[in-house]
């Protein structure tokens, strides 16, 4: 799961949401958990294994506009509360 | 941690990035795109 | 040799109107799904119901109908729902707010067919308090007294409340059988054209305008009208123009998700720069559909529900009347097919390439307007702060030409944006209202150029995966 949400609240709930189960208490997710393991667009993990021209177009300014740093942690510790995570 | 050969389901923002964008990267690195579907939530 | 510039349109002025409909929240598309899991919900949905006064007196509804700036938002205590405005009042520069008394009669009005039947008590309160407001006429107020006629079914009919439960009258639903003129379509459509011939109206008189000098309404709503046979037929605008008197006009719908204003303002601003009108009125009505959208996490963090009003605009486009506004024609911003789905390449075409048309870069434009919806309503529901998200990316754009530098980024919001300030009424937060508060700074001269940025979700109706932008600079000439 790849995510590419700009803010970190967005971020959270959409990282728990396919993580744990929808975090809102409702919609379609609620209560499931899915366990995969998720990323955020802008992490190294992504960054590094993608074509750096596709990556620069694609995200370049989107990466600059994010406050990246606390969006990697947040993800960071959603992925690793999930088992199964390589 | 590689991608190549990877399934990645992809969900975008429409004003963060957006599917398509993380689809194109996915792809680059070697893995299938399972789903792009993107959220907006207002 | 004549300046091509001399016949670009001018934006003559707008009206942001407000209909504070506590009763109909219930029936937004998030509170009856919820309340359909749990109907006990409605006990805690009721508690958290805001008052007309706290309605009026919240800061960012002050500033829609243009008693405050939006910047004056900046310095208001948080949370700005605990911080009302001592000096609020119902009636603004640029609009007003009416409570749900008032719209029970705007319904009842707008309905020619005897589908909506409200008590005869609260259909004279509706007239005494329309009448206030000084926007409509004898015979327009007789309207909103007229009885539902005998003939209306009563079969799937939806109850209409009052925001303390009260039952005040019902909603029928259409052509027996069809299931896209159900009850709920139709109040979705009702509350619509209310507000926005109410939005029409107020723009009439502000402007002193004549009802039958209005040519054209081009509608930029999301609403769908029709029957099961034509679903999305439209011309609620031309609805709204019978509904305001408006007897020499017609008009038809723009349909472009959340973009549709930016898209029916350049449309606007074309029929009128080629003489094919001598005016056009580009008219949203409000959001039923949007009313208490968030309220999961409003009521997770014991808020009052915000999302509570109707939200509608209406913005007259004319020739040019020596105010020195234009309409940038010559440089709208288009995001394409072939465009691409970055967040480099929408603002790339929808800020970059119409200012390098006319020579500019990204901090020569005083005020960026993008979809201006409340932080305050989203936030809290995990949904981001949306005009900060796109202001960050402008300047993140700025970074990566090279005009601007990292540093940049978080100032953006401050020195060239502003706080959102509209409710999350899908397109009404478009960029446009702010025009409210740019009009006058570019008549006095302290503004010099404003954008007004709108975006459009289209892959929620599934046709396509893309989204959709479209700019227009306004400027004062010289």
């Amino acid at each position: 799961m790849i995510l590419g949400a700009a803010e970190v609240g967005y971020v959270e709930m959409m990282a728990e949401t396919v993580t744990a189960g929808d975090p809102t208490y409702t919609g379609p997710l609620a209560g499931v958990s899915l366990g995969l393991p998720v990323y955020h667009v802008t992490e190294p993990e992504v960054r590094e294994n993608a074509d750096a021209s596709v990556y620069q177009d694609q995200i370049g300014v989107s990466e600059i506009a994010m406050e990246t740093e606390p969006i990697w942690t947040t993800v960071r510790t959603i992925r690793e509360r999930t088992p199964g995570t390589p | 941690m590689d991608l190549h050969g990877k399934k990645v389901i992809a969900i975008g923002e429409r004003d963060g990035v957006q599917a398509t964008a993380i689809a194109a990267v996915a792809r680059s690195a070697g893995a299938e795109v399972l789903l792009e579907l993107n959220q907006c939530f207002v | 040799m004549s300046d091509p510039l001399a016949s670009l349109p001018t934006i003559r002025g707008i009206s942001c109107v407000l209909a504070h409909t506590p009763g109909l929240l219930r029936y937004g598309s998030k509170p009856t799904r919820e309340l359909a899991k749990d109907p006990a919900l409605i006990g805690n949905v009721q508690r958290h119901l805001r008052s007309f006064e706290d309605a009026v007196a919240y800061p960012e509804n002050q500033v829609y109908i243009g008693n405050h700036a939006p910047e004056w938002l900046w310095d208001v205590p948080e949370p700005h729902w605990r911080h009302g405005d001592e000096g609020a009042r119902a009636q603004g520069p640029a609009g007003v707010i009416v409570g749900e008394d008032a719209f029970w009669g705007l319904l009842r009005a707008s309905d020619e067919f005897g589908l909506i039947d409200i008590e005869r008590e609260r259909l004279e309160r509706s007239r005494a308090l329309l009448a206030k407001t000084g926007l409509f006429s004898d015979g327009e107020l007789e309207r909103v007294v007229r009885p539902a006629t005998a003939s209306s079914s009563s079969e799937g009919a939806m109850s209409l409340h009052a925001a303390d439960g009260t039952v005040v009258g019902r909603i029928a639903n259409g052509y027996p059988g069809d299931s896209t003129q159900t009850a709920d379509i139709l109040l979705e459509n009702f509350a619509c054209k209310a507000s926005g011939a109410l939005a029409l109206k107020h723009l009439l008189k502000q402007l002193d305008m004549a009802p039958g000098d209005v040519e054209y309404v081009l509608g930029c709503g999301e609403e769908a009208v029709g029957d099961r046979y034509q679903r999305g037929g439209g011309s609620i605008s031309k609805a709204m123009a019978e509904m305001a008197g408006c007897a020499q006009a017609t008009g038809s719908d723009v349909k472009a998700f959340c973009c549709a204003p930016v898209h029916a303002l350049v449309m606007a601003g074309a029929l009128v720069q080629s003489g094919i009108y001598r005016n056009v009125i580009v008219v949203g009505g409000g959001s039923l559909a949007k009313l208490g959208m968030k309220m999961a996490g409003h009521l997770a963090k014991d808020m009052p529900l915000l999302e509570d009003c109707l939200a509608a605009v209406a913005i007259l486009v004319g020739p040019a009347d020596g105010s020195g506004v234009r309409m940038r024609l010559d440089a709208v911003g288009r995001h394409t097919v072939g465009s691409g789905g970055s967040a480099g390449a929408i603002y790339e075409a929808l800020v970059s390439q119409p200012l390098e048309k006319l020579g500019l870069k990204i901090a020569d434009v005083d005020r960026y307007a993008v979809e201006l919806h409340n932080p305050e309503i989203t936030v809290p529901a995990g949904s981001g702060n949306v005009p900060r998200t796109n202001y960050r990316i402008i300047a993140a754009l700025g970074v990566s030409r090279g005009e601007m530098k990292r540093e940049d980024v978080d100032r953006f919001e401050r020195a060239h944006g502003m706080p959102g300030f509209v409710p999350t009424q899908g397109h009404i937060p478009a960029a446009l209202p702010y025009l409210a508060h740019a009009l006058p700074r570019l008549r006095d001269g302290s503004m010099r150029r404003a954008l007004f940025i709108a975006k459009g979700s289209l892959f929620l109706g599934k046709m396509t995966n893309m989204a959709d932008g479209m700019s227009v600079l306004v400027d004062r000439e010289g």
